[in-house]
């Protein structure tokens, strides 16, 4: 049995389009409306990297890093490998000076990226690499 | 706590990264790239098919999974006398100089306090999911909707990090769920008592130390009890079972990178010697029957957390307004689009 069965079973479309929504109220800044929409979604595809990320960055934004690292991590389990998931908690890690611990994930990071076949995620790397050069 | 501001916006293309500006070391929050990927485009169909999600999420009454979750109380007591048994078992491996056995005091602390959480991972899958994942992705939903509903610090209170922690640590559930998951899905091939050592070693090198306290006082939240709990019950299971060293060392490193990164978080809750967290890390190293205990005690704090979600949330409510909302700001803006270009 698929150990991330959905909680309500919905198509692929559906997903996208309440990520749709989410995305839409989180441009607008509604932390707590997109959020609410994210956590819909993922109870649809807990497995979708786009709503761990999306639902940790409303955390984020609405001065809830603690639980917005949370929302990063269950990302990298539940979506794995995550590379988005790994790097915005890199990012908050280094934002909040927990650098040893942000070096560490981000050296995940780069073995993640070194293995994988995916070009977005080396893309996602490799981007950020330019940022020290 | 104030917010900080991480670069996550909106890219161009369905999974487009853009390039940042020039900083110090990778990861600066400061002109990173943007990582939300934008939405693919929506057809009529999807939204017909959203808008059928939401008549069926009302007319069933299951505002949510971790709602869900909280109803089948029958089930949830069953599935921790399951796990309990299964704990015993474990427990009972243990002392007969299984694979734990080997591992350092530090290492041996992590895995107890894994083992005594994965009655409560047991807790929430029986709301329908299955698996330790599927705890951690219920998990991560509620401590999401308790953290709007209540607050960060007071959430992370209600989940057992005292006020002085709060600002220090976050409930490991990730990290916890991590590192079991990497040993669960290796596992098959870790048995040997090198591996076990080298185990040791690497994780005592990384701070295990600091990662068995860390997981001791984790243990209390909720996150880190559904997410590494589980997890850890499997590794037992699985180490058990197999006996290849080269996978082994491999799960050793790859673990100890994850125990170090517990024990690092949980830098400052080392330096914070409680007396009431010494007393837990005690408790969550005692015997079966201790372990039956604290389990129970965190099933309940599950339990009222989800209780509290489900009578006083909305979460489901707001989230379908939200859509609602947002599915007729963008049907203007197409019908906007298409005034446009007519």
């Amino acid at each position: 049995m698929n150990p991330l069965q959905p909680a309500v079973e919905t198509g692929a479309e559906v997903v996208e389009a309440i990520y749709a929504a989410g995305h839409l109220l989180h441009a607008r800044e509604r932390w707590a409306d997109a959020a609410a929409v994210f956590r819909l979604m993922l109870t649809a595809s807990p497995t979708d990297e786009r709503g761990w990320l999306a639902l940790g960055d409303c955390h984020q934004k609405a001065g809830q890093a603690l639980i917005a690292l949370e929302m990063y991590g269950a990302g990298t389990v539940a979506a794995a490998p995550a590379a988005r998931c790994r790097l915005a908690r890199v990012r908050l890690l280094r934002e909040l000076g927990r650098d040893d611990e942000a070096d560490a994930w981000w050296d995940e990071l780069l073995e993640i990226a070194e293995q994988s076949d995916d070009e977005t995620t080396r893309g996602l790397v490799a981007a950020e690499s330019e940022c020290v050069s | 706590m104030s917010a900080v501001a991480v670069s996550i916006g909106r890219v161009s293309g369905a999974m487009g990264v853009q390039a940042g500006g020039v900083t110090n070391v990778p990861g600066s929050a400061e002109g990173g790239a943007s990582l939300l990927p934008s939405p693919a485009e929506i057809g009529g169909d999807a939204m017909l098919g959203m808008y059928a999600l939401m008549a069926a999420d009302r007319q069933a009454g299951k505002t949510s999974a971790f709602a869900r979750a909280a109803a089948s109380q029958r089930e949830r007591k069953a599935a921790i006398a399951e796990e309990l048994k299964r704990l015993q078992e474990a427990a009972k491996a243990r002392d007969s100089g299984g694979f734990w056995g080997g591992l350092k005091k530090a290492c041996s602390t992590l895995a107890k306090a894994g083992l005594v959480v994965a009655a409560v991972g047991s807790t929430v899958v029986s709301g329908g999911l299955t698996g330790p994942l599927a705890a951690v992705a219920i998990a991560g939903v509620a401590l999401s909707a308790g953290a709007f509903l209540q607050g960060e610090t007071k959430i992370l209170q209600e989940l057992g990090v005292s006020d002085k922690v709060a600002g220090w640590i976050e409930t490991g559930m990730s990290l916890g769920a991590s590192a079991c998951m990497v040993v669960t899905t290796c596992g098959a091939g870790a048995a040997s008592g090198a591996g076990a050592e080298a185990l040791g070693q690497s994780a005592a090198a990384k701070g295990a130390s600091a990662a068995g306290r860390a997981a001791s006082n984790a243990a209390g939240a909720l996150g880190n009890a559904v997410g590494g709990g589980a997890g850890v019950a499997g590794a037992t299971a699985a180490v058990g079972q197999g006996a290849s060293a080269s996978s082994a060392v491999q799960v050793t490193a790859r673990l100890a990178a994850s125990v170090g990164g517990v024990g690092t978080m949980a830098g400052g809750v080392c330096a914070i010697q409680e007396s009431r967290y010494e007393a837990r890390a005690t408790e969550l190293t005692a015997d079966a029957e201790s372990a039956h205990l604290a389990s129970e005690r965190l099933a309940r704090m599950l339990q009222r957390l989800l209780d509290d979600l489900e009578s006083d949330d909305g979460s489901a409510e707001r989230a379908m307004g939200s859509l609602k909302e947002a599915i007729g700001i963008r049907g203007n803006s197409l019908m906007a689009a298409s005034a446009v270009r007519v």
